[in-house]
């Protein structure tokens, strides 16, 4: 029983902690791909190239002092970005890194991912109501609205991958594309899950919570220190657990590119982080290119736009599946 | 293997136990709590605990669809119609009394509802306990109960009859060999006993079952048996969703709106004649 238990926790920290490094590098990745977009050095001096500036802004949200606002609600202003963080945390519990190497192969895998998304929102808006300020306040409202819609698209691109599958277990998704990537015959639907999930996580450009000229800087204003740092970490674990999805969804997971034996010599998590890195770059060139979208025009995006299309996809792939008789048993 | 059977069986109803604790309790808080958001708050945590004691049943499909639909769809839009509303505690803490008398009634029915169905075992039970150990929980719960109950009798008796006190004592006392007895024989009496039978031919059931998911089975069941049901429960939500849209559409004639489609057909040179001719 002692085994099991210990057995348990080292997986689960071998999961966190390596995901906490990839959050933390991630952040230095995107300021060195931003300046180097916009011409300019980016962070240099802490180490060599800078490789040591991610510890270094850990280090200063650590030792900062935590200010409570006065009028702000404790309970749940506390409770807020640990429930962010716990989320970004455990979805990571079914992702399949290579062939069986997962922490839980649960059956109902996607829609546990789908659920813990889902449960996100709370973070969101706890965060807002319970600092009792205007700007964040409203930075909430909006985060929540863009969550939710963007969550139906995000849904039914998924059930059309499903159909495809025949399972909702992760890494029968990564084994059906043994043959071919869905990113080849779903093309479309991969461009329309990456811009769904750029807004599900709340990234440029529908940035709108952080739109610093309007709402100072969203939910979030009012977090000093390590709330903060959880919020940030929760987010961009977010990121990086967005991609991955695009990865095994689309991208056919650990599987490489193409079926040779050479290039099965390298690991499977090898080829998953090389594509995940390939959409976190994906993240990061958005930002740098696009300006931000107008409120109501992301509404539009996200009900008039990819509502219908996605739906319409879920019902053609279906349907193509269904007349030609290839439907997975 | 046993002992991890057994280990484990005694966490399954453990956790039970703080689910379904943790759900009541929480359910209490919903209408107790001062404030609205913490009262919706205190319904997210329902829904989760609710969501794993389904898990806990291996209705795991149920319980992950229970949490998107409840907690991530309806129970967001409670919270942000009450965030929303601005409302002044004072208000509600006038009389808590007020709708006791209604709350109760139903109250009311809905325990004489499950006590009904209690009798009549809508779910047919599959009795996990036959390897013969009684779970730890159950063991616990039988002793308390027996001596909370026997404690009570024996007060009862001294206050009421202390003349019959030692009758009384010894009957405990066989009683409680009873139990005991009851108790140690149910765990001596293992599956081992059961398998030293020679010469019997066994059916290995699991080779020959069909293994599905609940998906799967859920997905048989409610697109052939359930259909109507099925399709009817989705045009009511239709309907539903039509109506709401049709109270909430209304064009204001002054409101300047952008219109995408026009705004991307709009020919480029046309529109510089336009301002030319201007």
């Amino acid at each position: 029983m002692l085994f099991f238990l210990l057995s348990i926790i080292a997986k689960i920290l071998g999961i966190v902690v390596p995901l906490l490094v990839a959050v933390a590098y991630l952040t230095l990745a995107e300021r060195k791909v931003m300046a180097s977009m916009q011409r300019r050095k980016g962070p240099n001096v802490v180490g060599f190239f800078g490789i040591l500036q991610p510890l270094a802004d850990g280090l200063k949200l650590l030792i900062k002092e935590p200010v409570l606002p006065s009028s702000a609600n404790t309970v749940v202003f506390l409770a807020a970005p640990v429930l962010t963080f716990l989320l970004a945390l455990i979805a990571w519990a079914v992702i399949p890194f290579g062939e069986g190497m997962v922490l839980c192969d649960l059956d109902v895998g996607m829609l546990y991912i789908f659920a813990v998304s889902s449960l996100g929102v709370y973070g969101v808006i706890m965060a807002g109501w319970s600092s009792n300020s205007k700007y964040a306040f409203l930075g909430a409202l909006r985060s929540t609205a863009q969550m939710v819609s963007y969550e139906v698209s995000l849904g039914l691109i998924i059930i059309t991958v499903l159909v495809c599958v025949g399972s909702l277990n992760l890494s029968d998704i990564v084994l059906a594309q043994q043959d071919v990537w869905f990113a080849v015959p779903l093309f479309p639907l991969l461009l329309l899950f990456f811009i769904s999930c750029l807004a599900e996580t709340n990234r440029a450009p529908f940035d709108l919570p952080e739109a610093e000229a309007e709402l100072v800087a969203g939910y979030n204003v009012e977090y000093s220190s390590m709330g903060f740092a959880l919020f940030f970490l929760g987010e961009y674990a977010n990121m990086i657990m967005m991609s991955v999805l695009c990865v095994i969804l689309f991208l056919g997971g650990w599987l490489p590119p193409l079926s040779l034996t050479i290039l099965y010599w390298i690991p499977g998590s090898m080829w998953l982080g090389l594509k995940t890195i390939l959409f976190l770059f994906l993240y990061i060139w958005v930002r740098a290119a696009f300006p931000r979208y107008r409120y109501d025009q992301l509404m539009r995006l996200g009900w008039k736009v990819f509502l219908p299309l996605s739906l319409a996809w879920v019902l053609f792939v279906a349907g193509v599946l269904v007349a030609f008789d290839i439907l997975p048993s | 293997m046993e002992c991890v059977k057994k280990n484990l069986l005694c966490m399954m109803s453990v956790l039970f136990n703080v689910f379904a604790g943790l759900a009541l309790l929480s359910g209490i808080m919903v209408i107790r709590a001062k404030n609205p958001v913490y009262s919706v708050l205190f319904l997210i945590l329902v829904f989760c605990n609710a969501s794993g004691l389904l898990l806990l049943i291996n209705l795991d499909f149920f319980a992950m669809v229970f949490l998107v639909v409840y907690v991530g769809a309806i129970a967001v839009l409670f919270l942000f119609v009450v965030m929303m509303l601005n409302i002044k505690l004072a208000e509600i803490n006038d009389n808590i009394l007020r709708y006791l008398p209604i709350g109760g009634m139903f109250g009311l029915l809905f325990l004489a509802e499950i006590l009904l169905l209690l009798e009549q075992d809508l779910v047919p039970v599959v009795l996990y306990h036959t390897n013969g150990i009684l779970p730890f929980m159950e063991y616990i719960m039988m002793f308390v109960t027996f001596f909370a109950w026997s404690a009570v009798c024996v007060l009862w008796v001294c206050v009421s009859q202390p003349w019959t006190l030692p009758s009384v004592l010894s009957q405990w006392g066989t009683w409680r060999n009873q139990l005991m007895y009851k108790v140690n024989t149910y765990s001596s009496l293992t599956m081992h006993d059961a398998y030293n039978y020679e010469n019997v031919d066994y059916v290995l059931w699991p080779h020959t079952m069909e293994q599905t998911t609940t998906v799967h089975t859920l997905g048989h069941v409610v697109y052939t048996y359930y259909m109507v049901f099925f399709i009817m429960a989705s045009v009511i939500l239709l309907i539903s969703m039509i109506g709401a849209i049709v109270l909430t559409m209304h064009k204001g004639v002054f409101v300047k709106r952008q219109e995408v489609f026009e705004q991307n057909t709009r020919d480029f040179s046309k529109t510089l004649q336009k301002i030319k001719n201007m």
